[in-house]
């Protein structure tokens, strides 16, 4: 793995912990990383009923609980990208979100957005039909150059800008 | 609601490679050969013919030393051949449908590809499915389910069914790998075998119900544990350090097995060769892998293997095992429990299948000092030359594809809407030149051109037809497509809307995709109304759409 994504992934990591603090209710369990969902050993994928069809490899696939709803186990999509995202990297998380409808979804760049994600910020039908999943949408941000902080212009939709900072 | 042998018989698929989805279930029928072969006999002698070992060549040799044909080479036409997926589908449709259906009312689709068929069953009795889910205590995936114990209690019948079940999801009869016995009339132990992937409960679970309710034997164990599976090091030194990882497998012998049935063909058709040969050769013992010796000598004591600890095995198992037996006895066999009982030490008969030693510091002292010298006296730099293939020559690049795919495109718009029309590949000019030059009112679909341009969106192939300006994208793959490979396709057609989108690979639809597809009927969509259809190339000028 190039230096590059190793540093990203470590920011990821560091930062998913702080997201999933930052929610109410919520117990961060397990943070997967470069795993096949379908075919993990692990019993806290296993309680969604339909891990068995979750046969690709997410970057991280992080699983929390809701403390108030029963305990209920939920999931955290992650992508993660070294060069600007497109829309190949956007294709190939929605295929995820649409089998496994997470409680959040990311795409993580360290390279900011191509022309082509641009388009989308100013088109919002467009925009609602590429990132949308079940009730809610796919969430592109990148990290500041020289720090571990999410870069607050970078997230697509604006209307979350406030969740992902926490 | 009532009891039936076709709910027994659901349940024993179900629990070999079946799906309890929302709805309804799901049961996947494996079959990674396109032909299965039967066994080879010499036509001079009559012994087993097989090819020679370590051969690519594609011809048999006698078995038999004293026979010419031993030395001769003979047509591998002296075997059956088995088309796969055809005989899985038509079996299906014509053996196991209606005697499911003879008790239990449903619907039920069915997708296949050359590797593998699998049945949706929906519009299920609520009180059947309540049922399943409840038998199999609220589990999923097949992966996870066990043998419960209230099927103890069932009728014969009922419990027959359920093996039935199970012998046509994960029973696989094969030719191939006969246990080098001598009969006494001829060679060779055929044995089939029970394929189980990533569960780790179930394989002694159905030895030990075999055992209880019919008093049948298995006969070998095999785990995906790095100590049964690479005992020697070998895919550890070739850079193959997690191949162990595979499905677990429970031998039998077919002659222990005359009262259950396969319904599925070609099992049940191999099933039959198998043992009647068996039979011919005529074997006194019933080959059951409990009786065997369990003391472990020096020589069988396996060299430790880094990949022990490795995540994918459960916590319970991650330790160093000499023999498989001893997995079984930790997995809870309670036959294994009861020779157990019999030895002076427990804990040093789980360690060395020693019933007499009492001395469990020096056992586990020896044991590990073997372990440990054996691993420091593997050849960490030799390498297996003669797994490595040049691929490299037989390889189709994607763009060779495309001249194909253009073809056919065409073709295809001319068949279902009776239209001329025009295609390119991106990859020779841009959408814009292309439809200036070719089409003389471009204008129409400027806008829609332009957005494309825009956005830089490449499908590998676009067609329009000529009269009522029809959008059509291809994206062409040369690899197993899979959920990954759905995204780049479905993100263009969600933007441009196309007419029609296709995803078209000269390989086969991944058996995951298959699955997906086949049990969620939106996961293609790119709007309302309209959904990838996902293709193979064949031959290069051929394509088999497999969800239009």
């Amino acid at each position: 793995m190039s230096n590059e994504k190793k540093i990203l992934e470590k920011k990821i990591t560091a930062w998913i912990k702080k997201f999933v603090n930052s929610l109410e209710n919520y117990k961060l369990i397990e943070i997967i990383q470069d795993s096949n969902l379908s075919k993990i050993n692990s019993e806290n994928i296993k309680q969604f009923s339909n891990y068995n069809n979750w046969d690709f490899i997410p970057d991280f696939a992080v699983i929390i609980v809701n403390k108030k709803e029963n305990s209920k186990f939920e999931i955290i999509l992650i992508n993660r990208e070294t060069k600007a995202v497109g829309l190949r990297s956007i294709g190939q998380i929605m295929s995820y979100n649409k089998l496994v409808d997470p409680k959040f979804s990311f795409l993580i760049t360290d390279k900011g957005h191509s022309n082509e994600i641009s388009y989308f910020m100013i088109n919002e039908k467009i925009r609602s039909r590429l990132m949308s999943f079940g009730k809610n949408s796919l969430i592109i941000f990148s990290f500041d150059d020289n720090s571990d902080n999410v870069n607050q212009e970078s997230i697509i939709p604006f209307e979350y800008r406030n969740i992902v900072n926490g | 609601m009532q009891k039936s042998d076709s709910l027994f018989y659901l349940l024993g698929l179900i629990c070999g490679k079946g799906y309890i989805l929302e709805k309804g279930i799901s049961i996947n029928f494996a079959h990674k050969k396109a032909i299965v072969s039967g066994i080879g006999y010499c036509p001079k002698c009559g012994d087993l013919a097989a090819k020679p070992e370590s051969s690519l060549e594609k011809f048999l040799r006698c078995k038999n030393k004293i026979c010419e044909n031993s030395t001769k080479n003979i047509s591998t036409d002296v075997k059956k051949k088995y088309p796969q997926r055809e005989m899985f589908f038509r079996s299906i449709t014509e053996n196991v449908v209606p005697f499911l259906k003879k008790n239990i009312k449903f619907k039920f689709n069915i997708l296949s590809n050359s590797t593998i068929t699998i049945i949706n069953i929906f519009d299920l009795e609520e009180d059947i499915l309540k049922f399943i889910s409840f038998f199999f205590n609220g589990k999923k995936g097949f992966d996870r389910f066990e043998i419960p114990e209230i099927l103890n209690n069932e009728s014969k019948d009922f419990k027959i069914e359920f093996v039935n079940g199970l012998m046509d999801s994960c029973g696989h009869p094969s030719a191939g790998g006969w246990l080098n016995r001598d009969g006494k009339n001829g060679h060779g132990r055929m044995r089939p075998y029970f394929q189980i992937v990533r569960n780790w409960k179930i394989p002694v679970q159905i030895d030990n119900f075999l055992r209880d309710n019919f008093n049948i034997p298995t006969a070998k164990f095999d785990w995906g544990h790095p100590n049964i599976r690479d005992g020697k090091l070998n895919d550890y030194i070739n850079h193959s350090a997690s191949s162990f990882a595979r499905e677990h497998q429970v031998g039998f012998f077919p002659e222990n097995f005359t009262i259950f049935k396969h319904r599925i063909s070609p099992k049940k058709e191999l099933f039959e060769e198998i043992l009647k040969h068996n039979l011919k050769v005529g074997f006194e013992d019933n080959g059951d892998w409990l009786i065997t010796k369990k003391k472990i000598t020096e020589g069988k004591i396996k060299s430790k293997h880094p990949m022990e600890k490795d995540y994918r095995i459960p916590e319970n198992l991650r330790f160093h095992f000499d023999a498989e037996w001893q997995i079984n006895l930790r997995l809870g066999c309670k036959y294994l429990k009861k020779i157990q009982s019999q030895a002076k030490n427990a804990e040093v008969f789980a360690i060395s299948g020693d019933l007499e030693r009492d001395d469990l510091n020096k056992v586990e002292k020896d044991f590990k000092k073997i372990s440990d010298k054996k691993y420091s006296e593997t050849d960490f730099t030799k390498k297996n030359k003669e797994h490595k293939k040049d691929t490299k020559s037989k390889k189709i690049m994607e763009e060779e594809t495309y001249e194909s795919l253009i073809i056919w495109l065409k073709k295809y718009i001319k068949k279902k809407y009776n239209e001329d029309s025009e295609a390119f590949d991106t990859s020779s000019q841009t959408l814009n030149s292309f439809f200036a030059t070719k089409f003389n009112d471009f204008k129409i679909f400027e806008d829609q051109i332009k957005n494309l341009e825009d956005l830089d969106i490449r499908p590998d192939v676009v067609g329009i037809s000529k009269k009522t300006k029809k959008l059509f994208f291809i994206e062409s793959k040369v690899v197993s497509l899979g959920i990954k490979e759905v995204g780049q396709i479905w993100a263009y057609s969600v933007i441009a809307e196309p007419y029609e989108s296709f995803l078209i690979s000269t390989k086969d639809i991944s058996q995951s995709l298959l699955k997906v597809i086949s049990q969620n009927d939106n996961f293609l969509n790119y709007d309302d109304k309209n959904k990838i259809k996902v293709g193979k190339l064949i031959n290069n000028n051929q394509v088999e759409l497999f969800n239009e």
